[in-house]
C-alpha cells in the first residue's frame, strides 16, 4: 500500500499530495508530491528537485513545505521500508539528482 | 495567441451523448459536450483532425459510427475515440475506419475518473503522453495494456509489478488508474507512470536522461540505475561477486564483455546493449 502523508486541511481538498508508492523509479529514493495533474519529485537524500521533472519550492504551497520537512525522518523510514534496497541512508555518491 | 490556444482545446476534446449536464468540478473549459445524439452529426462535422471524442454511451457510438462517411468524406480520419461503454463488438470495424486511435473498446477497460479524465485530454500533449488514462489487465496473457493521454497504448508484462518491501502485492484484477493518470492502482498496491514509461518505453527513457544534465553516461552508473530499478542487490548476480558489481558500477574497472556482460544482462532481464540506455 502506498505510504500518504497526512496533510493538514485545506490541503488535500486543494489537491495536494505526497506519496510513496509500491513501484517507483527507484534511483534516488524520492517522495512525489502531487498537486492534480502536476507532479515534483523530491529526493530525500539531498532534499532537491529531481530532473525530470525538476522544479522548485516557490511552486509549491509554503503549508506542504511545512508539513514534508516536519515529516522528513518519517518519510525516509518509509522509503527505507518500502525499498531495502535503495535505502536513503546507502551513501556511496550517486544520491544527488 | 491564447484565443490561438482556446480555439485549440476546443477541437482537442468533444463529450459525446452526456445525459446528465456534468456537474460544475466536471466542467472542463474549452471541452464541447453534446447531450444529444441529434448534436453529434454536427460536432463531428465542425471537428479538426485533431479532435478526441469521449463517448459515454454505446447510443452516442453508434451515431458516431452512422455519421462516420460524412465525416470521413470531409476530413479524412479522426484523430482518437474513447468509448467509455464499451462499443457493440460489430461496430469496431467501422469504428477503426474513421478513429486513428482508440480506447475502450475491451469490456473490462478501467478509465481515470471522469473529471481527471477531461483535464488530461485537455492538458499539453507532451504533458498528457506521459499520464495513463485507461488500462485493460489481460489474465489470460498476463499483460497489462495501458493507454496515454495521447491515446498510445503500450503493454507491459505482469512481471514489472514485483512485490513491495512492505509486502504488498499487485492485485491485477482489481486494475484503477488515479492521481491524474500519474498512478496505476493494482488492488492496494500502487505503480507509478512515470516507473512504468521509465522501463517500458526507450524513447520515454531518451528523454528523460536528456533531462539529466549532470548525471553520468558510464556504463557503470547505467548498471547501478537498471539495478536499483529491478530491485536488485549486488549480492544477486550469481558468480560475479558484490566487490565486482561495485567496481563496475563505480566505472573503476572496464565495461565487461563477453560472457560476463550477458550474464548480467541476463539477471536484469535486458539484452547486453540495453544495459547503457537506462
Amino acid at each position: 500500500m502506498a505510504f500518504v502523508l497526512r496533510f493538514p486541511a485545506p490541503l488535500p481538498s486543494l489537491g495536494w499530495k505526497v506519496k510513496i508508492r509500491d513501484r517507483e523509479r527507484l534511483e534516488p529514493p524520492h517522495v512525489t508530491i502531487f498537486l492534480r495533474r502536476h507532479e515534483w519529485r523530491l529526493g530525500l537524500r539531498c532534499g532537491t528537485f529531481i530532473v525530470p521533472p525538476g522544479g522548485s519550492w516557490n511552486e509549491i504551497d509554503s503549508r506542504v513545505r511545512k508539513t514534508v520537512e516536519a515529516n522528513w525522518q518519517l518519510l525516509c523510514d518509509e522509503w527505507d521500508r518500502a525499498y531495502p534496497t535503495n535505502r536513503v541512508s546507502e551513501a556511496d555518491g550517486y544520491g544527488n539528482a | 495567441m491564447a484565443m490561438r490556444k482556446a480555439v485549440r482545446s476546443q477541437e482537442r476534446l468533444v463529450i459525446l451523448a452526456l445525459g446528465q449536464p456534468p456537474s460544475s468540478r466536471a466542467k472542463v473549459r474549452g471541452v464541447v459536450y453534446c447531450r444529444a445524439n441529434s448534436q453529434i452529426a454536427e460536432t463531428l462535422r465542425r471537428s479538426s483532425a485533431l479532435t478526441c471524442c469521449v463517448s459515454m454511451k454505446q447510443s452516442a457510438t453508434d451515431e458516431v459510427l452512422r455519421n462516420a462517411h460524412a465525416c470521413q468524406r470531409h476530413r479524412g480520419m479522426t484523430f482518437g475515440l474513447i468509448t467509455i461503454e464499451p462499443p457493440r463488438p460489430s461496430s469496431v470495424p467501422g469504428l477503426a475506419s474513421c478513429f486513428r486511435r482508440m480506447a475502450g473498446t475491451a469490456p473490462n477497460t478501467k478509465f481515470l475518473p471522469m473529471e481527471e479524465l477531461f483535464d488530461v485530454l485537455t492538458a499539453p500533449a507532451k504533458e498528457a503522453s506521459n499520464l495513463f488514462i485507461a488500462g485493460v489487465a489481460d489474465m489470460e496473457t498476463r499483460t497489462l495494456a495501458l493507454t496515454r493521454g495521447n491515446m498510445q497504448t503500450i503493454t507491459v508484462p505482469f512481471s514489472m509489478f514485483r512485490i513491495s518491501g512492505t509486502g504488498v502485492k499487485p492485485d491485477f484484477s482489481r486494475l484503477a488508474l488515479t492521481d491524474y493518470g500519474h498512478t496505476v492502482c493494482l488492488g492496494k498496491y500502487e505503480a507509478s507512470s512515470d516507473a512504468i514509461l521509465y522501463e517500458a518505453d526507450p524513447e520515454f527513457r531518451r528523454k528523460a536522461r536528456k533531462k539529466l544534465l549532470a548525471e553520468e553516461q558510464t556504463f557503470g552508473a547505467s548498471l547501478r540505475r537498471l539495478r536499483i530499478q529491478k530491485g536488485l542487490g549486488r549480492s544477486d548476480f550469481g558468480s560475479l561477486s558484490p566487490k565486482t558489481i561495485a567496481r563496475l558500477e563505480r566505472s573503476e574497472v572496464e565495461k565487461p564483455r563477453g560472457r560476463t556482460l550477458r550474464m548480467i544482462a541476463d539477471r536484469l532481464g535486458v539484452e547486453p546493449e540495453e544495459i547503457e540506455s537506462f
